[in-house]
């Protein structure tokens, strides 16, 4: 299945200048630092969606953030840089 | 992630810092800007988010209700609203509702409790010796510290004697407010509301006078749920066509600069097909408003 189309949200979902309650709203986990969450769209319609987190909130990432797959960041950041 | 998946384009949420996007466009990626909203159904409510935001709602109606039975044991003296020998002020009751409601698992900041030429300002968040014998506006806005959604409510008191003027703006405002609830529901366009509540305005003398800082000079109404201000922003901005499920505010005023009086009622609905619910159930009438 092709993928059509990649979002990014960058941001916070509590108590940082960067909040994003669309990341939030989807989400449903509080994280007081911006992350990455890349959504890519399928040619179906369905998305796949990824959060970016580093060490600080993997392992609570993937026990509490809902409707997506919870990636560590680190090996990513490195690339961007 | 991207290269893996054969795309070279990105669109980014609206929100973005620029400096991300800048580092993003010299790492060769093309960047467009998406457009709100980024989750079409996050503007319509499930019946979960309803409760949660009708939970708040309740806990900040028991609150109102504690202030009203305050004001009423209050006293009156040179014009200032008393309570055992002390003025009450707006900060006082500030701090008094937003403890209670911290108290029952909500947070609020800034609660609006202003009286006189300060109740004249929409925003003015309200300072200082309570007067009695004239406006007193209550916009309270908290959240669930669990859930994370708002509710949003504005009440106007008037503890005493009501000016004539009082009277006919608080008759208007309710008048204008049932008005706009009776349009809601799904497919009307949100500025039709704001334009007919405007025009009955107009009709009972309160004509709206932007630059003077006169007559009705906020929107009708704004999305709520994860914040207290969610898309749309404004319901009659520009033309937004309301959708059926949509939590919206429906909060008409009037202001009165030179009279020092100030007039807000607001109530939180939700959009259905055939009209709409009405999620606010705090008493509005003239005779619930007027604290002897």
């Amino acid at each position: 299945m092709s993928i059509k189309r990649a979002r990014l949200i960058y941001g916070a979902t509590y108590m940082a200048e960067t909040i994003n309650m669309d990341l939030f709203w989807l989400v449903r986990m509080p994280l007081p630092d911006p992350h990455f969450f890349l959504e890519f769209a399928r040619e179906n319609g369905r998305w796949d969606r990824f959060l970016l987190v580093g060490s600080l909130e993997f392992t609570r990432a993937k026990l509490e953030a809902k409707n997506c797959q919870v990636l560590n960041a680190e090996s990513y950041f490195k690339k961007v840089g | 992630m991207l290269e893996k998946r054969g795309l070279t384009a990105l669109e980014v949420h609206p929100f973005t810092p620029i400096e991300v996007v800048d580092r993003l466009r010299k790492s060769g990626i093309k960047i467009r800007i998406g457009q709100l909203p980024w989750y079409e159904n996050r503007i319509v409510k499930t019946e979960k988010e309803i409760s949660h935001i009708t939970e708040v709602q309740n806990h900040m109606e028991d609150v109102l209700d504690l202030v009203q039975k305050r004001l009423r044991r209050a006293s009156i003296k040179n014009g200032f609203i008393m309570e055992k020998g002390k003025t009450l002020t707006s900060e006082g009751l500030r701090s008094f509702i937003e403890l209670e409601l911290f108290r029952r698992g909500c947070a609020s900041y800034d609660t609006i409790v202003s009286s006189g030429a300060q109740s004249a300002i929409p925003h003015h968040v309200g300072v200082g010796p309570l007067r009695a014998n004239t406006s007193i506006i209550f916009d309270i806005y908290p959240y669930s510290r669990k859930t994370g959604y708002f509710s949003d409510m504005t009440r106007t008191f008037c503890k005493g004697d009501p000016p004539t003027l009082f009277v006919k703006m608080y008759e208007a405002v309710l008048a204008g407010q049932e008005k706009g609830i009776g349009m809601i529901r799904a497919g009307v366009d949100g500025k039709d509301i704001h334009v007919a509540i405007e025009e009955l305005f107009a009709k009972a003398g309160f004509k709206t006078d932007l630059v003077k800082g006169r007559g009705f000079i906020h929107g009708t109404g704004h999305g709520l749920g994860l914040l207290c201000h969610e898309p749309p922003a404004r319901i009659n901005e520009g033309s937004y066509i309301l959708k059926n499920g949509l939590v919206t505010s429906v909060e008409p005023g009037l202001y009165d600069p030179g009279n020092k009086l100030g007039v807000r009622t607001e109530d939180l609905v939700q959009v259905t097909k055939t009209g709409c619910w009405n999620l606010t159930k705090y008493p509005k009438q003239l005779k619930d408003i007027i604290i002897p």
